[in-house]
């Protein structure tokens, strides 16, 4: 017939680009993790498991899972929670909301690389804005003091501060107990505004008479309505907000490649860089279809748990 | 609740509020600063948001023979007429337009038809059409990216635009969307368009794209920034080729040939790849929050 | 028990006065019905006795006591809400238990593990699940308890809210449209139900609705309310037998009562179009008036001058026992209707010409404020005029 002669047509693009583009490179992905494959190479050996077993072995890719690992527990709660609390700040407010959102949420919009070379310059250990100030902050007797933990009858130099005054303050991304954590911290100033509108949306869709519901059944502080309200209304906000974060997180590339290249130390090794540097960098191509192959499982398992989650838990009508 | 209690409330959430904001755009103010003072004044952190503007000679200048008086200049002159000479960066942005535009106005022509078919057309084989949809749904970008990469390579494509674009050509996302936008328009109209003696062909351009209008925009914004800022795909498949570079990539390959105090240059090039998506964000929060979000209605 | 007492409250919302001075007693034990368009200021009266909206001015209170600041869950009321405002994520046996938790547990003793340690829990816990069964045998949703609201029909969600207003025990229900999301034949049901449950349980009932049907066939007053001010509280039949003014008019009965504009002459005689009344204004107000006239009071009448009005039949509303036809009457704006049986109505057809007299008496007479005229005399006069 020809209406479904022209439904073949319609559809037909896109099923073909999607086999060729999305479905086959996965399993390509899949073979060539069972190989020695390089690019270059006329031919290739079967090598089963052992990509997969180097893995296990090599303590880089232990540092690898361990630093992808940190930097989701850090990213995911901190930005999560960060975007919660902005957004209430945000909706009780009588005026300004919309000036504060639209801040929140520059970063992101803003190119992502352009930024992390922005706060790369802005944490240099020399011309860098921070330990200018930090440092700066040492000659000022009251700061000093307060943050030292002096006035509190705190010994200064055992401080964070008071030692940074006098030792020097951190290389951040140049130090190996600091660079994850700087890395976290532009991940965090990165996503927490896009969970913030999510929650925004999340928190206008609460309708207002359960709160007043609320109020007479005797929920009278604050905390009781959040409690009784607000934390179970936004479930699926939560859900939601948590897996993509968490996804969003496992794909950190861009300021790892740009500012730290998984140093110092593999400290900040992380799974996409990982495969990005084995697998086209070193051209080391099964090892780095292996790290695929464990980074899609990982975050096949996190999407599967959101949709369990949607479909049994936090749909309520 | 009493006027005094709540009105100190409202102040005591401006200031954490502003805290927060200061800190999330520090980035910005120091780019934007930056771009505009002296080499000098970046080292020193002197000379507040847009320094002395005090006459500064251009090294590269000198060095081409001309005149001393020619070459001196403002610092905000010299850094982003370096950038512009340094970076090729009118080429980056060039680039930038070509890719993101042929990404999404590809996305379009292959989605709309597919979403059109899933949505209203009865035909055998609809259900697993959709479903594997659904399925390509959960695949992230950079699990492929390896064997895509090995793929364009064996075809030798990498190092073109082909590269840069045919991965994105397929938007299971923009099917989806669609898909469930085109569940909302009426069967009549439709119908309406056939009994007008409509092909297939034009309902889905002439009366289907009309209707979708607003949730192409959100999903032409949503793929734009997404592919603007990209930076991990671009890395891939172009090395070396300067003229095929996108803004990030570009501004990447700065940096790696940066020579030392060549910061003010270098600001300069972030901000004017930033500026174009924040300028307009600014002018249309409303859409582009709302486009950029589009994954959260999934 | 309680009663309630407003003493002229006002509210404001930025400029937009919505509340004008508002004083009502409300008797211990009663069932009260605030009617009004959309917009009178009728919830947000209701808001303001509860506690959920703070009045701009005036006092509210509740068994001699005013309880301008004392918050909504102190003061002993109930609320059955339009959209019932049942929490989606909790059970209906937990919806229930909600408000009584809040009030007789403790912060620990609420705490999800903790709180089985503290002492009286266990005590506490069998008086709420108590209470909790109480209510649910009262309304018969013992079935129901282990779903969540999501699972309910709207009118189970509508029992589960008056089941969470009831199990408190609270000395007062205040009720916000709570039937306007039935369908219509569960909602006539509904009315009756409630005003079951009013005489059981005895206690203070303030009920907000739009609908005059429910003012009329629930309450034991009502207060009819209109852009900020109660125009008329009464009972329901003195409230339709007697506004005291044509909007309340107006807006009580249905079909809606006819208006026809009239003259008087300097003696004080009232005529409209053509009829004249016998009975004369008993304070000796002249100038343009309105009269009311029920379709009920309506009936067709051989033509005679000086009693009756002529028009052209346009339309017959057949509601099986009853029948209101439509007449178009030169001068006037809006077709006039009048009830007649069924019989009556077959012996006249679409585009007849017809003559219509009313019952004597019962016309209603308003001056160009609005306000109602008390009329001297025997109406029986009118039939001899």
């Amino acid at each position: 017939m020809n209406l479904s002669r022209s439904s073949m047509w319609f559809v037909a693009p896109a099923v073909f680009l999607m086999f060729i583009l999305l479905i086959a490179p996965v399993f390509v992905a899949a073979i060539l993790s069972f190989t020695d494959y390089s690019l270059g190479n006329p031919d290739f050996n079967w090598v089963g498991f052992k990509n997969y077993a180097a893995m296990a072995k090599y303590s880089a890719y232990k540092k690898m899972f361990s630093a992808s690992l940190l930097y989701v527990i850090i990213v995911v709660p901190v930005s999560v929670l960060l975007g919660l609390g902005a957004a209430m700040l945000i909706s009780s407010l009588r005026f300004g909301g919309e000036a504060y959102k639209a801040i929140f949420f520059l970063p992101v919009m803003a190119t992502l690389l352009a930024m992390a070379i922005v706060w790369e310059f802005t944490l240099d250990p020399i011309v860098g804005v921070v330990n200018a100030y930090l440092t700066r902050g040492c000659d000022v007797g009251w700061w000093y003091q307060f943050i030292s933990g002096a006035w509190y009858g705190a010994d200064p130099t055992t401080s964070w501060y008071g030692n940074g005054c006098n030792e020097g303050f951190p290389l951040w991304i140049g130090d190996k107990d600091y660079a994850l954590f700087t890395i976290a911290f532009i991940g965090v100033w990165q996503a927490f505004g896009f969970n913030m509108v999510l929650y925004l949306a999340g928190l206008t869709s609460i309708p207002r008479e359960l709160y007043a519901a609320a109020a007479m059944d005797g929920a009278d502080s604050a905390w009781e309505r959040f409690k009784l309200v607000t934390w179970p209304m936004l479930g699926p906000t939560h859900v939601f907000v948590i897996t993509i974060t968490s996804i969003r997180s496992f794909q950190v590339f861009d300021t790892v490649e740009a500012l730290t290249r998984g140093g110092p130390s593999k400290s900040t090794y992380m799974m996409v860089y990982a495969m990005y540097e084995k697998g086209i960098q070193q051209n080391l191509v099964g090892i780095g279809a292996a790290i695929t192959v464990v980074f899609l499982v990982f975050v096949l398992a996190l999407t599967l748990t959101q949709v369990y989650f949607v479909n049994r838990k936090v749909h309520y009508s | 609740m009493n006027g005094q209690s709540s009105l100190r409330g409202e102040v005591g959430k401006h200031i954490v509020l502003l805290l927060g904001a200061s800190i999330v755009i520090l980035p910005f103010y120091l780019m934007l600063s930056f771009s505009f003072k002296s080499p000098a004044e970046i080292q020193s952190i002197t000379g507040g948001f847009f320094g002395a503007q005090e006459m500064m000679t251009d090294q590269f200048c000198v060095k081409q023979g001309r005149p001393l008086a020619e070459c001196q200049m403002l610092p905000v002159v010299y850094n982003y007429t370096a950038a512009f000479r340094e970076a090729p960066l009118l080429r980056y942005l060039l680039n930038g337009v070509i890719v993101t535009l042929s990404i999404f106005f590809i996305q379009v022509l292959v989605a709309l038809p597919c979403a059109y078919a899933l949505a209203k057309l009865r035909f055998w084989g609809r259900d697993v059409v959709f479903g594997l949809v659904l399925f390509c749904l959960l695949i992230p970008v950079h699990a492929i990216a390896l064997p895509l990469y090995i793929m364009l390579a064996k075809v030798g494509l990498t190092n073109t635009y082909a590269a840069l674009i045919i991965p994105w050509t397929i938007s299971v996302f923009g099917i989806f969307l669609m898909r469930q936008f085109f569940m909302t328009v009426p069967d009549d109209l439709i119908d309406a368009a056939r009994m007008d003696g409509m092909s297939e062909f034009s309902i889905v351009w002439k009366v289907m794209l009309p209707t979708a209008i607003p949730a192409l925009l959100a999903f032409a914004i949503f793929s734009i920034v997404a592919h603007w800022n990209d930076y991990f795909w671009p890395r891939i498949v172009i090395t070396g080729d300067r003229d095929l570079m996108t803004p990030p990539l570009g501004l990447r390959m700065f940096k790696s040939d940066l020579d030392g105090n060549e910061y003010g240059p270098m600001m300069a090039a972030a901000t004017v790849i930033v500026a174009p998506l924040v300028v307009a964000f600014l002018l249309a929060q409303r859409r582009f929050i709302e486009g950029i979000t589009l994954s959260g209605m999934k | 028990m309680a009663s309630i007492r407003l003493e002229s409250i006002t509210k404001a919302f930025g400029r937009t006065q919505v509340l004008n001075g508002i004083d009502l007693d409300i008797a211990d034990g009663e069932f009260l019905t605030l009617v009004g368009p959309s917009g009178c200021g009728k919830s947000t009266l209701l808001r303001i006795i509860a506690g959920l909206e703070k009045q701009s001015g005036g006092d509210v209170n509740i068994d001699g006591k005013t309880v301008n600041d004392i918050r909504p869950s102190r003061r002993d009321l109930a609320m059955v809400f339009q959209s019932y405002a049942l929490y989606p994520h909790l059970t209906v046996r937990q919806n229930l238990a909600t408000p009584l938790q809040l009030r007789d547990m403790t912060f620990t003793e609420r705490l999800p593990i903790i709180g089985r340690l503290a002492p009286g829990y266990s005590g506490k816990r069998a008086a709420i699940r108590d209470a909790v069964k109480n209510v649910s045998d009262t309304l018969q949703i013992e079935h129901l308890l282990d779903r969540k609201p999501g699972q309910l029909s709207g009118g189970q969600r509508q029992r589960i809210a008056l089941g969470r207003a009831m199990v408190r025990d609270p000395a007062g229900f205040l009720m916000d449209e709570p039937l306007s999301n039935l369908d219509a034949a569960l909602r006539v049901h509904m009315r009756a139900e409630l005003s079951a449950l009013h005489r059981s349980l005895g206690t203070t009932f303030v009920y907000v609705t739009h609908d005059q049907a429910e003012a009329l066939t629930m309450s034991d007053r009502m207060a009819v309310m209109m852009d900020g001010e109660i125009l008329q509280l009464g009972e329901p039949d003195e409230v339709y037998q007697q506004p005291m003014d044509i909007r309340v008019a107006r807006f009580v009965g249905s079909p809606q009562i006819n208006i026809v504009t009239g003259d008087m002459d300097d003696d004080g005689r009232i005529a409209f179009l053509g009829v004249k009344l016998a009975r004369r204004p008993s304070d000796g107000t002249t100038g343009r008036i309105s009269i009311g006239l029920r379709p009920e009071h309506l009936y067709l009448h051989p033509h005679t001058p000086g009693k009756t009005f002529c028009g052209e039949l346009v339309y017959k509303e057949n509601l099986g026992s009853e029948v209101f036809l439509y007449i178009k009457v030169a001068d006037t704006e809006d077709n006039i209707i009048i009830r007649v049986n069924p019989t009556e109505a077959q012996s006249i057809a679409l585009g007849d010409e017809t003559h219509i007299a009313h019952e004597p008496g019962k016309a209603l007479i308003f001056n160009d404020q609005g306000r109602r005229i008390t009329l001297a005399g025997s109406p029986l006069g009118e039939d001899a005029a």
